[in-house]
């Protein structure tokens, strides 16, 4: 469903993602983990379309810069972007007739879900850091995307955000969305995932399959640290 | 060392050493410096037999504009407080074992520098400054030093105003009461000798009140209006100098002895600046307003990438910007009075004078905003109809702007209808011009800094208006409609909407390939 070949991404002389191929097929949840700086955020910055990159990312088949990709894509960034001048409510309208949805009132249940219900008619500016996360999730899952990505999607939430989120992600696996989570925070991913890469320096230094016939006998904490750890001392 | 002076010094230091290390900022501070040295020895035509303008003149729009100047920066303090510290100060000053005093003297010293940046537009003006009114670099550098004195001083009145008031909502009342009754005093006393005084021509009259005893003894902006007066007569005068010292060390000693814990009076202030510093590193130059009116919600129209136009019409209507924004009015006024003293230059020096000022507003635009937010590019809409939508809300507002420029300006010079018309046709090209130069930018080094993209706008700008202006000097000695302002504005007009079009076509997929500019 979403598939990432050889991507190389350059600023100037530093390469933030260095040959990187994988794949997320339908109903699977991958997940990029990585200390600070390891290049998640460039390739998950890649796939959404909103950086210029070496190699191939084709969504359901279409190079992701289509029409036909963008139209599968929902993508939440590190920090939330919202309008100021917009109320909460005309986010979900402004993204609806941007995509050329009518309203199935899947908007007021994600307004509902997550808590903003009673925040409709306030402005972008006048929200907190963590309900502008909160907004920023509603926003990239109004159009129904099949192919989720998320940037440390869990930062600045609250814990009810949180619980929300995690079942959301079940639900969209259950319902055969591929999702890609970057995150650094072990602890956030808990066991929902189906693969996880770890990421140093641009690269994967190691992927863990969260099924019995995976060959890394590690917990995927130990391997993380074992990585990245290595890494300091090697240093 | 003294811990303060260190932060101060590495601070310096390390901005001198990011500058070798970025030479893209160093080539635009060697080209601004260039610019600068350009103007002050370019910028002199003068010939022995010149006849310069009445020098009251020019020191009645020194002590007017440092008026102006300290009036906005104290009205300022009654909501924000001076802009004297940033974050960083905050998280790590502050906290730390150092007297509030010498904290503040290192706000104010620092704030000298801020002033002085905020000057340089000054020294931009010595061209036509020195043509009329015959200003020599010496005087210039007087006004340049006014107004950095205004500034500051403003900065520290806006402070301390701030630091007394914030706590005691009846004492902020009254202090600002008592600032707008100064103003309504000083502009009813100006009406007043206009009035009388209009049988000389309002212009003389207008001057003769910005110099008159009254307006000099207005605080600080008057002061120094009366310190550069004297510097243009070539004298220095002392007791105005005194006064401003004077009034600096009456605020500091109000901070001091007020027993008021200052550093969370400046601590919402330096927030403030924190995400206006974030705002225009992501492109937003525009300022939100700090109270918005909701009014109706709800976009109710659009249907693709049109619906980023109607987004865009009601951020406008709550951002208070039904047609102009603030800076595009306050330079129509500007260009406005500006005519007013450089009638004599003709519409030709008038329109390049507010070409230049366009420069500043066109880079404003909504559009700049909405690149540095994902959306526009994850919407599944084709990139060439995003842009175009992008930019739909700019075309009424760029036309009202060169009406409302246009129409005084042509009457203040007795220019005819058509000469008119074809002036707000060439004011409205340079708008679409401008607004093509910044998609270049944009589409090309999207991910460059924000001081090579200044740069290179203006680099480009050149480039591009070289067809319109060509044409017009080739047309004004071989061909004549109806005058030569016509011609030459018409010529303008003609090559520039083609231009901005072809710029515009030529990035159609700009939002395929930029980088967001985070």
């Amino acid at each position: 469903m979403l598939e990432i070949e050889h991507v190389t991404k350059k600023y100037g002389k530093v390469v933030a993602n260095d040959d990187i191929s994988f794949k997320v097929d339908a109903g699977q949840i991958a997940i990029l983990l990585g200390p600070n700086g390891a290049g998640k955020s460039t390739i998950i910055k890649c796939i959404a379309g909103l950086l210029r990159f070496d190699g191939k990312i084709t969504i359901e088949g279409h190079n992701n810069k289509t029409l036909e990709a963008k139209k599968l894509l929902g993508y939440i960034p590190e920090t939330p972007s919202v309008y100021d001048l917009l109320t909460v409510e005309e986010h979900l309208e402004f993204i609806r007739r941007a995509y050329r949805m009518e309203d199935d009132g899947g908007g007021k249940q994600l307004l509902e879900r997550f808590e903003l219900a009673d925040k409709k008619n306030k402005l972008g500016k006048e929200l907190s850091k963590g309900m502008q996360q909160k907004l920023s999730i509603c926003c990239a899952m109004v159009h129904h995307p099949r192919v989720i990505i998320f940037d440390e999607p869990m930062v600045g939430l609250d814990p009810h955000a949180i619980k929300e989120m995690k079942a959301l992600f079940r639900e969209q696996k259950e319902a055969g969305a591929a999702l890609l989570i970057s995150t650094h925070m072990i602890d956030s991913v808990e066991d929902y995932w189906d693969a996880t890469h770890i990421m140093i320096n641009g690269g994967f230094a190691a992927t863990k399959y969260n099924h019995p016939d995976d060959l890394q006998t590690q917990s995927l904490e130990e391997l993380f640290f074992a990585i990245t750890e290595k890494g300091d001392v090697d240093h | 060392m003294n811990s303060l002076a260190y932060i101060y010094l590495m601070r310096l230091k390390n901005g001198i050493k990011e500058l070798i290390k970025k030479p893209a900022q160093l080539i635009y501070i060697l080209f601004l410096l260039g610019l600068i040295i350009f103007s002050l020895t370019a910028g002199d035509n003068r010939s022995a037999e010149t006849a310069f303008r009445d020098s009251a003149e020019l020191t009645a729009m020194a002590t007017a504009l440092y008026i102006v100047m300290f009036l906005m920066t104290v009205h300022n303090g009654f909501s924000k407080g001076g802009a004297m510290f940033t974050m960083s100060d905050v998280n790590l000053v502050f906290p730390a074992p150092l007297s509030p005093s010498r904290v503040l003297f290192y706000g104010l010293f620092r704030q000298i520098n801020t002033s002085l940046l905020l000057g340089l537009v000054i020294l931009f003006q010595y061209g036509w400054l020195s043509n009329t009114y015959g200003v020599s670099v010496m005087v210039l550098l007087s006004l340049f030093l006014g107004y950095v004195a205004t500034v500051f001083l403003g900065q520290v009145t806006a402070m301390t105003i701030y630091t007394l008031s914030s706590s005691d909502e009846g004492l902020r009342k009254r202090l600002h009461a008592l600032v707008w009754i100064l103003t309504a005093l000083l502009v009813l006393y100006a009406g007043l000798y206009v009035w009388q005084f209009a049988g000389d021509g309002i212009l003389s009259a207008a001057a003769a009140a910005a110099n008159s005893l009254v307006a000099r003894c207005f605080p600080v902006g008057g002061w120094l209006g009366w310190v550069f007066a004297a510097s243009v007569s070539g004298t220095i005068f002392i007791p105005g100098l005194l006064a401003g010292l004077a009034w600096l060390a009456l605020l500091v000693g109000l901070i001091n002895i007020s027993d008021r814990d200052w550093y969370e009076d400046v601590l919402k202030t330096a927030e403030l600046t924190q995400s206006a510093v974030v705002a225009q590193r992501k492109g937003n130059l525009e300022a939100v307003p700090a109270k918005v009116r909701i009014g109706r919600t709800g976009l109710n129209k659009g249907w693709g990438a049109d619906t980023f136009y109607y987004k865009h019409k009601i951020e406008n209507r709550r951002g208070g910007l039904f047609l102009l924004n603030r800076s595009s009015l306050i330079f129509a006024v500007l260009i406005i009075i500006m005519s007013l003293f450089m009638r004599e230059g003709g519409i030709a020096a008038i329109f390049a004078f507010a070409t230049y000022m366009q420069l500043f507003t066109t880079v404003m635009g909504r559009i700049n905003k909405e690149l540095t937010i994902h959306f526009i590019y994850v919407v599944p809409e084709p990139p060439f109809a995003k842009l175009v939508q992008s930019l739909r809300e700019m075309l009424p507002g760029a036309l009202i702007e060169a009406v409302i420029i246009f129409i005084p300006v042509g009457f203040i010079l007795g220019l005819g209808k058509a000469d008119i018309a074809t002036c707000v046709l060439a004011r409205f090209s340079f708008a679409l011009l401008f607004a093509a130069g910044n998609i270049i930018v944009e589409r090309f080094w999207s991910g460059a800094s924000k001081m090579l993209t200044i740069f290179l706008y203006f680099l480009i700008m050149v480039v591009l208006a070289a067809p319109g202006l060509i044409l017009a000097v080739l047309a004004s000695s071989n061909l004549m409609l109806i005058s030569e302002n016509v011609t030459v504005f018409l010529m303008m007009a003609i090559a520039n909407i083609p231009v901005s079009f072809l710029v515009l076509f030529l990035c159609r997929n700009m939002l395929q390939h930029a980088e967001l500019n985070y």
